[in-house]
């Protein structure tokens, strides 16, 4: 990946992490998806893909991987958070609330630094090197539901809201590093064809999941192919996706919440559901 | 054994040495244990987080029932406030609130009314909550909400002045912006904002000096840089404040016995004027003995008066 690239219009030098020309000023310079939509990659990509379906072929199942293909092509990107975190969201335009959340804000965070973020943030310098703080992540999703182990709401993002500044990596990027031995230096060897720009994320889960479809897998089953929950973050199974830019209330979706609450607790929800509906945004339970 | 919880996203955290364990407060009976990489998502963003040390797992369980309802009391108020949400969700949060307050009185004697008052106190309500209409949807059972919401409107004249005194205190007094940040959180923490609303209101004369020596006691106040400065600072205005505030409750109380007066006579004029009624109504007894039947009004033009006026 280098640190600059040529403007596609004035042609001059782009430098990390500038998401407009510098110089002209032409936007929309999202370096997440320059990286995946690089020659090598996507030569890679291709490579592994026509190799599975080649193989489907030749065992007989290239009629289940396309269906499973197809599917996929319409799998959307779905954040999961925890109630806490939705509310915020819905409830921070309005002052009534603003006004008191506020004084209870500046209460005790549990530390960050265990292993896993110091890996995260080893992993982030060596995927995004000047970006890493431009990205947001999600997960790969067929049915709106997202990695529990991240909270009981999930959040599907709008695909005409993200398509274009979004890219998509085979697995939980941290355990991609560490499955590949990928040292940590300047130049890290960061092995090519696992990672696709948005419209080609159908090629990269064939790539990675055709080894599992046979003529016994139903269209039910595409969904826990795609993404399985685990028992921990580091057992999750899925394809992460990796958004460049921020992420507000308007390029949600829908919201899917898979904890259905009681007395207070329901109200609660209720008023939650309203306030998201004046965004045009859904809850599901 | 220590242990964090948080009402709200309603978990606890309970660390035992290396050992790490959660559970929610739907299902305390399940217990799972955590891995240090579990941390950063176990809470969400919950800003609430409470440490308990040298606990039990029943103090455990109990201390996040308590901060659960707390949080869900507060932001049922604020639904019940929300002129932007429909009346039916209102309603229910208000008949939810009823059910919570009651549960407060009789099971933790109002610590929840009373947190809730703390961080309510704090600042004046914004515009855009509408007491008006909570009043309207409360049900005609909800004793403790339209007790709490009267106390709520009632102080916030108070409240205001109260809120100005502190937004005047200096931020060297406090350090710098960070700690008067601090301070500000801890005051609201500890029910100093409350305390002060509620010590005036008690006692106008002498509830500053009440609320100064209570809050001077507080342990985690004292930990606060200045904090005697500070107080001071902070009720050093509240004088002129208790002036008007005694002036307003004067102006109310003779407003109300102008007000009882007037009702009084208004009374006196109603009975004597049922009193004349009665005298000019002749009762027949009807055809049966229990019945009784208005005369005068049903006849009017044999009515004396009826016929002086015809003329």
């Amino acid at each position: 990946m280098p640190d600059s690239i040529p403007c596609a219009d004035c042609k001059n030098e782009i430098p990390q992490p500038a998401t407009s020309c510098p110089h002209c000023g032409r936007p929309g310079i999202f370096w997440n998806v320059i990286q995946a939509n690089d020659d090598g990659e996507r030569a890679e990509l291709q490579s592994r893909y026509s190799a599975v379906k080649a193989d489907a072929l030749a065992r007989g199942t290239d009629g289940p991987l396309q269906n499973f293909e197809d599917a996929i092509a319409s799998s959307i990107a779905v954040i999961a958070r925890s109630e806490v975190d939705v509310h915020r969201l819905a409830n921070s335009s309005r002052q009534l609330y603003a006004t008191y959340y506020q004084q209870l804000d500046a209460g005790v965070r549990l530390p960050d630094g265990d292993e896993w973020d110091v890996v995260r943030e080893i992993t982030d310098s060596l995927l995004f090197p000047k970006y890493k703080e431009h990205m947001r992540f999600a997960a790969l999703s067929l049915d709106g539901i997202g990695l529990s182990n991240y909270g009981s709401c999930s959040i599907a993002l709008r695909d005409d809201l993200i398509a274009h500044r979004a890219s998509v990596v085979e697995e939980n990027s941290v355990l991609f590093m560490e499955r590949h031995g990928i040292k940590i230096s300047r130049n890290a060897d960061i092995p090519k064809g696992f990672k696709a720009i948005w419209s080609e994320r159908d090629k990269l889960c064939v790539a990675k999941l055709a080894r599992h479809i046979d003529s016994a897998t139903t269209p039910n089953k595409y969904s826990s192919l795609l993404l399985k929950q685990g028992t921990s973050p580091e057992d999750d199974e899925f394809v992460e996706v990796h958004i460049f830019g921020s992420i507000t209330v308007l390029t949600m979706a829908k919201i899917t919440v898979t904890i259905s609450h009681s007395g207070p607790r329901r109200t609660i929800m209720k008023a939650l559901k309203a306030k998201l509906a004046k965004h045009g945004l859904s809850i599901a339970e | 054994m220590n242990a964090i919880v948080s009402g709200r996203s309603a978990r606890a955290l309970i660390v035992d040495g290396e050992s790490l364990k959660s559970f929610d407060l739907d299902d305390s009976s399940k217990i799972v244990p955590r891995r240090r990489s579990d941390l950063p998502h176990l809470f969400g963003e919950a800003a609430d987080l409470r440490i308990l040390e040298d606990t039990t797992i029943e103090a455990v369980e109990r201390e996040l029932k308590m901060d659960c309802h707390f949080t869900w009391a507060l932001d049922l108020v604020l639904i019940s406030l929300d002129s932007g949400l429909e009346d039916d969700i209102r309603e229910e949060a208000l008949e939810q609130l009823e059910e919570l307050f009651a549960e407060d009185l009789t099971v933790i004697r109002n610590s929840i009314v009373i947190r809730v008052e703390n961080v309510l106190y704090s600042e004046p309500l914004p515009e855009d909550a509408d007491l008006t209409r909570a009043f309207e949807l409360c049900g005609d059972h909800a004793l403790h909400t339209v007790t709490f919401l009267q106390r709520l409107e009632e102080s916030q004249w108070l409240i205001e002045k109260i809120n100005q005194a502190w937004e005047s205190i200096p931020t060297k007094i406090f350090g710098d912006h960070e700690n008067r940040k601090i301070f500000k959180h801890t005051a609201i923490k500890e029910g100093l904002f409350g305390n002060l609303v509620r010590s005036i209101i008690l006692n106008p004369s002498d509830g500053v000096s009440t609320f100064l020596l209570r809050a001077d006691r507080k342990e985690s106040v004292q930990q606060l840089l200045n904090y005697r400065l500070v107080l001071q600072a902070w009720t050093t205005p509240l004088d002129e404040v208790i002036n008007q505030y005694l002036e307003i409750l004067a102006t109310k109380n003779r407003h109300a016995e102008v007000i009882n007066a007037f009702l009084e006579q208004i009374d006196a004029d109603i009975e004597a004027l049922i009193m004349t009624f009665m005298d000019e109504v002749e009762f027949e007894p009807g055809d049966d003995d229990t019945s009784l039947r208005m005369t005068k009004y049903s006849q009017p033009q044999k009515s004396t008066q009826g016929a002086n006026e015809d003329n």
